[in-house]
């Protein structure tokens, strides 16, 4: 004989399996994507940061001056040499970059220096010899950052570099 | 207990649509598009990429988000033109929907 489910029982699965999916969406799923916090558990667990920012948030006093638009910047690498091209930026700053060469790749070295040290000390996020690359960061402390070309070849090497986001332009560095 | 568990497993299916995050993960919006295109310029007028059109003028730099528009949404790309003033030519791109530039050219042939 077939072992059934009465009616009664069914209901009673519904019902649980329907609250813990509007538990869920409530301590779960609406602060890590809306940024929806209403029982505070998204805060405490720190899924409210994964929602993308939006436009209501207040902005950061301590904001540089950078770009919701790209700002496009060209850099000559001369044959044999290494150009740095810095940035300033306070911690949690963020900046997203794409940079292409015109062609041969480079050796390149993205990398922060904490304001004021005097130890040389500074941070690589990425090293590598590519023609291009792009992506973000989020600085870990404040302080100038960007990139290190070294062009190992014996002619330049111009580079296109295309960044926004919230940073003060320092220049480049020969 | 293997019908109740299966029954419980059907329920929160239900809800799977509705809080699956990033369901459309990879699929680009049309003011994505214009946005690609908008970066694209600037790129293309920096060397060449193996399009129809070349390595772009200087010109093409300027170009705004308002000098841009979608042409057309297909299944898999959409067609965004983008007017240069200057020069008085319009150049049309073909994106994918997960964001990948496959064609530029001088006429909207796609």
């Amino acid at each position: 004989m077939q072992h059934t489910v009465s009616t009664k029982t069914l209901l009673k699965a519904s019902a649980s399996a329907t609250l813990v999916a509007i538990v869920a969406l409530i301590t779960f799923i609406l602060p890590a994507e809306y940024n929806i916090d209403p029982t505070g558990i998204g805060q405490e667990l720190g899924l409210t940061v994964l929602a993308a920012a939006s436009a209501t948030e207040t902005p950061n006093e301590s904001a540089q001056a950078g770009s919701d638009e790209y700002q496009v910047i060209e850099v000559i690498v001369p044959a044999g040499q290494g150009v740095e091209y810095k940035f300033n930026l306070q911690q949690y700053d963020k900046m997203t970059y794409e940079w292409l060469t015109d062609g041969p790749s480079l050796y390149f070295d993205l990398h922060g220096e904490p304001q004021g040290d005097t130890t040389g000390y500074f941070e690589s996020y990425a090293i590598a010899t590519l023609s291009g690359m792009k992506g973000s960061f989020t600085a870990p402390f404040a302080g100038s950052h960007g990139w290190y070309w070294k062009n190992k070849s014996d002619k330049p090497i111009a580079v296109q570099l295309m960044v926004k986001g919230q940073y003060e332009v320092i220049g480049l560095k020969q | 207990m293997k019908r109740l568990l299966s029954v419980l497993a059907l329920c929160s299916t239900i809800f799977c649509s509705n809080v699956a995050a990033h369901s459309d993960h990879g699929v680009i919006s049309g003011q994505a598009a214009i946005n690609i295109v908008s970066k694209s310029l600037p790129q293309m007028t920096f060397k060449e990429f193996g399009f129809e059109v070349g390595k772009l003028g200087a010109s093409w730099k300027l170009l705004t988000s308002s000098d841009m528009s979608v042409v057309s949404v297909e299944d898999s790309f959409y067609i965004v033109s983008a007017n240069n003033t200057e020069t008085e030519s319009t150049i049309y791109f073909q994106i994918a929907n997960n964001g990948q530039v496959m064609d530029v050219t001088h006429k909207n042939n796609f």
